[in-house]
C-alpha cells in the first residue's frame, strides 16, 4: 500500500473525511496510473520494415518485379558504422561529393539525425506511376 | 538475433536452385577467422582514430540488422529470391 493511500485511510479512521471523500482522494491517486498505462495504446507503430516494390514492363521484354523488404533495424546499424567514419575519410568524402557537383556535408550526418530522420521515413511513401513501371517505397 | 537461416531461390528457364543454407554453421565455421582477424580490427581502428570497441558494437549491430531480409526480383530471365531470417 502507498504512504498516500495509507494517509487516506488514516484521515477517514479519524474522522477527518468522510468515505465518499475518501473515495475520491483514491480515485484521484488512481487516475494518472490509468491515463499512464493507456499512454503506450495511443502511441503510433514504428515502422519495421523499408519496402520497395517496382513493376516494370521493358518493350520487348517480359514484366519484371523487385521486392526488397529491408528491416529499419539495418537502416539504423548502417547509420551507426557511418558515423564511425573518421574525420580524416569524411573530409575525403565531402571533397569528392563537392567534385561531383553534390553539396552535401557528410559531418552533418550524426546518429541522432538519422535517428529522426529514420523516425519520419515511416510515415512517407513514394509511388511513381510511369508508362513502363511502377515503382512503390514505403515503410510498415 | 543474428540470422541463423538463409534461403536463397535462383531459377532460370533451364535450370532452378533452391538452397535453404543454416547460416549458424556458417557462424561457427567463421568464428575462429574472426578470432584470429579481431586484434588486427582493433588495431585499425585504433589507428584511424576509431573507437574499437564501438566499431565492433556497430558490426555486430550490423549483422544482428541482417535478420528479416528479403529480397525477391523476378524477370523473364531469372526469378532470384534471398531472405534471411
Amino acid at each position: 500500500m502507498s504512504e498516500e493511500r495509507r494517509r487516506i485511510l488514516g484521515l477517514l479512521s479519524e474522522g477527518r473525511i468522510t468515505a465518499d471523500e475518501a473515495d475520491r482522494l483514491m480515485g484521484a491517486l488512481a487516475a494518472p496510473t490509468r491515463e499512464f498505462a493507456a499512454a503506450p495504446q495511443t502511441l503510433p507503430n514504428r515502422a519495421k520494415y523499408l519496402r520497395v516494390m517496382v513493376d516494370a514492363q521493358e518493350p520487348g521484354e517480359g514484366p519484371t518485379k523487385v521486392n526488397v523488404r529491408i528491416p529499419m533495424a539495418l537502416l539504423r546499424a548502417g547509420a551507426k558504422l557511418g558515423a564511425l567514419i573518421p574525420p580524416k575519410a569524411r573530409d575525403q568524402v565531402n571533397e569528392a561529393l563537392a567534385r561531383e557537383g553534390i553539396p552535401f556535408d557528410i559531418n552533418q550526418l550524426k546518429p541522432e539525425n538519422l535517428e529522426e530522420l529514420i523516425e519520419h521515413l515511416g510515415e512517407m511513401t513514394v509511388d511513381v506511376d510511369a508508362d513502363q513501371a511502377k515503382v512503390r517505397v514505403f515503410c510498415e | 538475433m543474428i540470422p541463423l537461416f538463409a534461403i536463397v531461390r535462383i531459377e532460370t528457364p533451364g535450370d532452378s536452385v533452391r538452397l535453404w543454407l543454416p547460416l549458424i554453421l556458417v557462424w561457427i565455421l567463421l568464428a575462429p577467422f574472426v578470432l584470429i582477424l579481431l586484434p588486427f580490427l582493433l588495431v585499425a581502428a585504433a589507428v584511424y582514430g576509431m573507437s574499437p570497441f564501438a566499431t565492433l558494437a556497430a558490426l555486430g549491430g550490423l549483422l544482428v540488422a541482417f535478420n528479416d531480409v528479403h529480397v525477391e526480383v523476378q524477370s523473364p530471365d531469372a526469378n532470384v529470391l534471398v531472405k534471411l531470417y
